[in-house]
């Protein structure tokens, strides 16, 4: 089991480019860790093809599962309320996702292919506190959207939020 | 490819960061012709013109510049976008170039929007879509933690958005009726079926919920002041924990009442709708009415609401009042010339407008307007058919400018037909509120269209109710009383707590 710990995977990213990884670390990944437990051994020698991230991306979703290695696992049908409700994300993680939007949307879409659920909540939460708190103006704004409705759909939505807070 | 570090898209560092990576040329084998036009055509000074950006022309972006961009395969990234790397130079390089486009073709953008397969809006790169590419069930799971106020707002965005949250109205609700509802609402609203968990359900008790604690701060705070006597500042900071805790306790119980006046309406409609005799001609020690909903109630909080019952009442009519402290001489001097309104009427607040009328009247500042808005009420709902002059309920700032006009009341009426009334609860035929809910459904239409619970009433339904209301001093309190003995939830009638001794509990402190 130790050996098996300090082997090394060869990912491929879709364009082509070759990153060797700790298999602790590629094993952050559920979709990697179920393809090497149903492989088996032989399967390391060769690369993993990783048909949808490119390789700035994958680098980056490495970086995160190098200094996130020792966590816990978490468990397998993980969906504690806790996990879910606080959109607090710990310093190095805030840190992490301080990137530009389009990367972090990749970030997510990456984690997700790759089954890397703690990353997926991290991605999330970033997106949703971007979101949190703010004005319909202020959302414009920080996704660069504009505002296509006439006053009176406008006004209409309003008023039907208004009501659900009694205002 | 370094990914741009910022810390705020959009802000000056970040376009600056954006220009240095065109001037190291980042990019030199696709667009080393456009970036030196693209970099001085940007104005440097003014950021905010670049708020309106990436609005690039894709047709001039495949046939000039980047003539050679990868994987443009049009309808596959709607679904995941599984390849990346097209995605990736795609949107990097139109918004590098999207500098040079000086006229944003935001026209272009909303064609493409409403076009389902999104197929031409995939060559602009609006990074709100980036977060509408999403699959759904990620754009759930960032969305349904966000609080519903957020989500809310996020409804007023645009289009899309609007559409994003109207069609995941089911999962998000079930995350927030799991998170931020207490189970005594959850107890009296339960989840419905799959189909009914929308918007509209959880909003429902969220805006009870608002009534509530809305109306228990209002009880509470009359209480300091006028029962407990806490007026100078320091009496009040020193009063402050035990007011607190008696907002607390009084909220959920007046949650279950606003419940208890709402099912009675609507149980009482239904009932003399099928032709049930009237409850005026039915000879009966408990009304049945009551006894069904109270019946409904569990031990604890049948009692709990029946002790603070009375507190509240008097509370209420006690807002409706002359101020006690004002002599013969003060009021006629003020003008607080009307005494408090009927019994009839406060009955009619109550079980016709329910709790959340109430505290509309009480949020009404002063009490000579307040009892005007009373009267004001009062009339519309009892007025016969068909109706000479109605006023809408209870918006006063409306109330105040149609007396001003009562000259005229063909502008009266005009200028009501174009700005309407904000309110819900108007049910004047000219309101484009009302109207609202009569016209046919419309294409932004969610489940919150429908509108608030307890929602006005037709003249019809009105006719049918006013004669068999109860009188004020029958409402709750015999049916409570007997149920609560006769469920012997407590063994005599003298072990229930007075008002006052209920009062005193409410501001305990139990650790």
């Amino acid at each position: 089991m130790a050996a098996e710990k300090s082997s090394i995977i060869t990912l491929q990213s879709n364009d082509g480019v070759s990153i060797d990884v700790d298999r602790q670390v590629a094993e952050r990944s559920m979709l990697i860790k179920n393809m090497m437990e149903d492989l088996g051994d032989e399967a390391i020698s060769t690369a993993v093809p990783i048909p949808n991230v490119n390789e700035s991306v994958l680098k980056k979703v490495i970086e995160w599962c190098e200094h996130h290695k020792n966590d816990p696992q978490p468990a397998q049908d993980d969906d504690s309320d806790s996990r879910k409700k606080t959109t607090d994300i710990e310093e190095w993680d805030q840190k992490f996702m301080q990137v530009d939007q389009e990367m972090l949307f990749e970030i997510i879409l990456a984690s997700n292919y790759l089954d890397i659920k703690p990353l997926l909540d991290v991605g999330c939460k970033t997106v949703a506190n971007m979101i949190k708190g703010k004005s319909p103006e202020e959302i414009r704004k920080t996704f660069n959207i504009t505002n296509d409705f006439t006053p009176e759909e406008e006004e209409q939505i309003r008023r039907e939020n208004e009501w659900a807070e009694d205002r | 490819m370094n990914p741009l570090h910022i810390t705020e898209f959009t802000s000056d560092r970040y376009f600056s960061k954006l220009r240095q990576l065109n001037e190291n040329s980042e990019n030199a084998s696709s667009s080393s012709s456009v970036v030196p036009t693209a970099v001085s055509a940007t104005p440097p000074s003014q950021p905010s013109s670049t708020l309106t950006l990436p609005f690039g022309n894709p047709r001039l972006l495949d046939s000039n510049a980047f003539p050679a961009s990868p994987g443009i395969r049009n309808g596959k990234k709607k679904s995941l976008g599984h390849d990346l790397t097209a995605l990736r130079v795609e949107r990097r390089t139109s918004s590098n170039s999207s500098f040079v486009h000086k006229n944003p073709s935001i026209v272009k953008y909303h064609e493409s929007i409403s076009d389902i397969t999104y197929r031409d809006s995939l060559n602009n790169s609006i990074l709100g879509n980036l977060l509408l590419r999403l699959p759904i069930e990620l754009q759930v799971q960032i969305i349904s933690p966000l609080p519903i106020h957020t989500i809310l707002n996020l409804r007023l965005v645009s289009r899309s958005f609007h559409a994003l949250i109207t069609e995941n109205e089911s999962p998000i609700v079930l995350f927030h009726v799991e998170h931020s509802l207490p189970t005594y609402a959850l107890r009296l609203y339960p989840i419905p079926q799959a189909t009914k968990i929308n918007l509209n359900y959880f909003c429902g008790i969220w805006h009870r919920l608002h009534v509530a604690e809305k109306l228990s701060t209002a009880v509470s705070r009359q209480a300091a002041k006028e029962i407990f006597l806490r007026r100078t500042d320091s009496q009040w900071m020193e009063f402050e924990p035990q007011y607190r805790r008696m907002c607390q306790r009084l909220t959920p119980r007046i949650f279950t009442l606003n419940h208890f006046f709402e099912t009675y309406r609507d149980l009482h409609l239904q009932h003399l709708m099928e032709n049930g005799t009237p409850l005026r001609f039915q000879p009966f020690t408990l009304n049945p009415i009551e006894a069904r909903i109270i019946s409904s109630y569990d031990n604890d909080t049948l009692l709990a609401v029946h002790e603070v019952f009375p507190l509240i009442v008097s509370s209420f009519s006690r807002c409706l009042r002359p101020p006690s402290y004002a002599g013969r001489l003060e009021r006629s001097i003020r003008g607080y010339l009307k005494d408090r309104p009927a019994d009839k009427i406060y009955t009619t607040i109550l079980t016709i407008g329910g709790l959340r009328q109430a505290l509309r009247f009480w949020e009404v500042d002063r009490y000579n307007v307040r009892r005007a808005a009373v009267d004001a009420w009062y009339g519309h709902v009892s007025r016969s058919p068909p109706p000479s002059k109605s006023l809408p309920e209870s918006k006063l700032s409306i109330l105040r400018r149609l007396r001003g006009k009562k000259s005229a009341p063909d502008a009266e009426r005009k200028h009501d037909e174009t700005t309407g009334c904000s309110e819900w609860y108007c049910v004047k035929d000219t309101c484009r509120a009302h109207q609202r809910l009569l016209s046919t459904p419309g294409l932004l239409d969610s489940s919150l269209t429908a509108g608030p619970p307890m929602g006005p009433l037709s003249l019809n339904q009105l006719q049918l109710l006013l004669p068999d209301l109860p009188h004020l001093s029958n409402i709750w309190i015999h049916t409570a009383e007997a149920l609560i003995l006769e469920r012997k939830i407590v063994e005599r009638s003298q072990d229930i707590k007075r008002p006052t001794q209920a009062l005193l509990d409410l501001i305990k402190d139990d650790g």
